[in-house]
């Protein structure tokens, strides 16, 4: 092997994509587009969060005029809400809304008659709250639970009078702690959350595993797309290498160039994932921490790493045959939008189904494709444990990706590619001319 | 030994006959045409030449050996009619990376790297991204890549194609003093028959995929009664068509 000429070529690969507009402006965009859809997400939230905190304005059109609705309205008072009392009379419920509205409530509380008769016979007296809402909006009815929940312990507590319980005793009468155990892991979880960080985990991170590897196809597409393109393949193809070593300087080049890009999907998505983790503590306004924590050993980690290179090669080699088949990259990037299906319909099933659901053949045949193998094995390494197999997994994946690149060598010549440009380009005439 | 010997070349491109027997020998340090209008078979008989593509019938030589393997690309030097340059690399990078592939990282490849830098004649804008030059610039880089490795053959697919008067005049002085300096065989392509007529010292007539006439441009004069290989050339083109 000529490892001069090799070093030169993917040098130069390397240095025309690291520096092409149209591939690094994706990369630059993807570790943006996270974290600003993260933030606005929770400059939502909060908005959401202010306005509930804020909801302090509360009408009550008392129905009942008993000394019960009296004291719920003092003990409304007592915890900080200034209410407005509203004469109610024959007035239905649109009426006292539009009232209450326009005396500046963002709330109205009706309290039915019986409501005090209710109290003291121990039934479940009636009330309603009708939330005043300017704008329909995702979050805009977060402002009725606070009140709902003041209003629940005054009941709960009038209710409990004289049983010598205490309205907080009732609402969580045990000392429960609830913990997960992880069958396949065998871990003991001591918090909930953790649980849920896990399933977040299991959830998310395959999905991100597929985005990367389509991310790396699209890149050696258009790359290669780019040398039809640009008119330099006749030229690239008459210098004094073999069309294998000008294959892998060519792939070497373009995944040096990929794994810069994943890094910054990465630095968008972990910036995305910190941002949403935040939100349980912007909604309470209490410092919280990130309940995602990931219980991946490290020989796991290592096959996955060495599982995930295996397929963004695989991916690239595949990237290079759609691009090496498309006269420009406009249809380079047309051929391989459909063609990430491959990727993304796999990792949607593997991320949302049940293990079970795969099937003992349908696991085996996600192990054995490099561009799934990842993927299900980041879910499993999450939430599970890998499968025996899977160092020969792994060995199955190698000669995956090395059968794809040396088909790849194969394919890169003129008079083929030539030919197969000239066939797919009949058949999409054909297809423009209606079967003519 | 001819450096060149092309033997009843035919290609096929589905039903379309490109090539119908096609022969001729370059000898070694002539300036060898191959002329013809659009469509004749010039650029199907370059590929088949330089190993880009495989001919339907007979065969090619170049040094004796058949081409498309390294050895053989190691001496032969190819410039494409619309040879594009990578946008994003420097001039100086490409004629390097050229340097390096050919001559590793020795004092030959700098040597060679001098001499397309020379040749390429770009001053400092050499330095600069590809994707500023003008066509002219983008052609001269070409020219020097394919002859800044000194190659034993080269292979020059229309040369001056879509340059001005003068950037034209700059790239056929550079193939002439390449061609005399270093002995050199270049086989071209040109639809300018005063380009081919001053630079060629033999050539070939080609015209629907077969060869018309060849031989020494002033013999060829002489024998057709013609003033120049312009006439040459439409006298055969119509003799063909009518």
């Amino acid at each position: 092997m000529n490892f001069e000429a090799f070093k030169a070529l993917a040098a130069k690969e390397f240095k025309d994509l690291v520096r092409d507009p149209r591939i690094v402006v994706p990369f630059v965009l993807s570790a943006i587009v996270m974290p600003v859809i993260g933030l606005l997400i929770i400059s939502t939230m909060q908005v959401a969060v202010r306005q509930a905190v804020e909801t302090r304005n509360v009408a009550l059109a008392d129905l009942d005029h008993s000394e019960a609705s009296q004291q719920m309205v003092r003990w409304l008072e007592g915890k900080g809400f200034s209410v407005v009392l509203l004469e109610a009379g024959e007035a239905g419920e649109a009426e006292l809304a539009r009232e209450a509205a326009r005396r500046g409530a963002q709330l109205l509380l009706v309290v039915a008659p019986g409501f005090e008769r209710a109290l003291r016979s121990g039934d479940k007296p009636k009330l309603k709250l009708i939330a005043l809402v300017k704008e329909v909006s995702a979050l805009g009815a977060l402002g009725g639970a606070a009140v709902a929940e003041v209003v629940r312990g005054f009941v709960a507590s009038k209710l409990l009078e004289g049983s010598g319980l205490s309205y907080d005793l009732v609402r969580d009468p045990a000392e429960l702690q609830e913990l997960a155990y992880v069958i396949p892991k065998d871990m003991l979880l001591a918090n909930p959350a953790l649980l849920t960080g896990l399933s977040m985990a299991v959830l998310l991170i395959p999905l991100i595993l597929a985005s990367v590897a389509l991310v790396v196809m699209q890149m050696s597409a258009t790359a290669m797309a780019v040398e039809n393109e640009e008119r330099t393949l006749e030229t690239l193809l008459t210098l004094p290498v073999s069309r294998f070593e000008m294959l892998l300087s060519k792939l070497l080049g373009m995944f040096a160039v990929s794994l810069i890009g994943t890094a910054f999907e990465m630095v968008g998505m972990l910036l995305y994932f910190y941002l949403l983790a935040s939100i349980p503590a912007a909604l309470t306004q209490q410092p919280g921490q990130a309940a995602l924590q990931v219980a991946v050993t490290p020989s796991d980690a290592a096959f996955l790493a060495v599982s995930l290179l295996l397929s963004l090669l695989f991916m690239a080699a595949l990237g290079l045959i759609v691009g090496a088949l498309s006269r420009d990259v406009r249809i380079a990037n047309t051929v391989a939008g459909p063609l990430s299906m491959i990727v993304y319909l796999p990792a949607m099933f593997i991320a949302f189904a049940p293990s079970e659901a795969l099937g003992p053949s349908g696991s085996v045949l996600l192990y054995a494709l490099p561009v799934t193998q990842p993927v299900i094995a980041a879910k499993d390494a999450i939430g599970s444990t890998l499968p025996p197999a899977a160092p020969a997994y792994l060995a199955v994946s190698l000669a995956a990706t090395l059968a794809v690149v040396y088909a790849v060598s194969k394919l890169f010549s003129l008079e083929l590619l030539s030919e197969l440009q000239h066939k797919l380009s009949s058949v999409a005439r054909r297809e423009r001319g209606g079967g003519r | 030994m001819p450096v060149l010997e092309a033997k009843g070349l035919v290609k096929d491109f589905g039903g379309f006959r490109a090539l119908r027997g096609v022969s001729f020998e370059v000898e070694e340090g002539e300036v060898f045409g191959l002329v013809g209008p659009n469509g004749a078979g010039k650029t199907t008989t370059f590929r088949i030449i330089v190993g880009l593509l495989r001919p339907t019938a007979g065969e090619v030589r170049v040094f004796g050996m058949e081409p498309g393997g390294v050895r053989v690309k190691r001496l032969v030097s190819y410039l494409p009619e619309d040879a594009g340059t990578y946008r994003n690399i420097t001039g100086y990078e490409f004629l390097s990376m050229v340097a390096r592939i050919y001559f590793g990282k020795g004092k030959e490849a700098e040597e060679a790297l001098e001499l397309g830098l020379r040749i390429a004649g770009l001053g400092e804008k050499v330095h600069e991204k590809m994707k500023t030059y003008s066509k002219g610039m983008k052609r001269r880089i070409q020219v020097a890549r394919a002859l800044m490795v000194k190659p034993r053959l080269a292979v020059l697919d229309e040369p001056t194609a879509g340059l001005d008067v003068l950037q034209a005049r700059e790239v056929r002085e550079l193939v002439k003093r390449y061609a005399r300096e270093l002995g050199a065989t270049v086989l071209l392509s040109s639809h300018n028959m005063a380009e081919v007529e001053e630079l060629c010292t033999r050539v070939a007539l080609i015209h629907t995929g077969r060869v018309l006439e060849q031989g020494e441009v002033g013999e060829l004069i002489t024998k057709h009664g013609v003033r120049n290989l312009e006439e040459l050339f439409i006298k055969l083109i119509r003799g063909v068509g009518s």
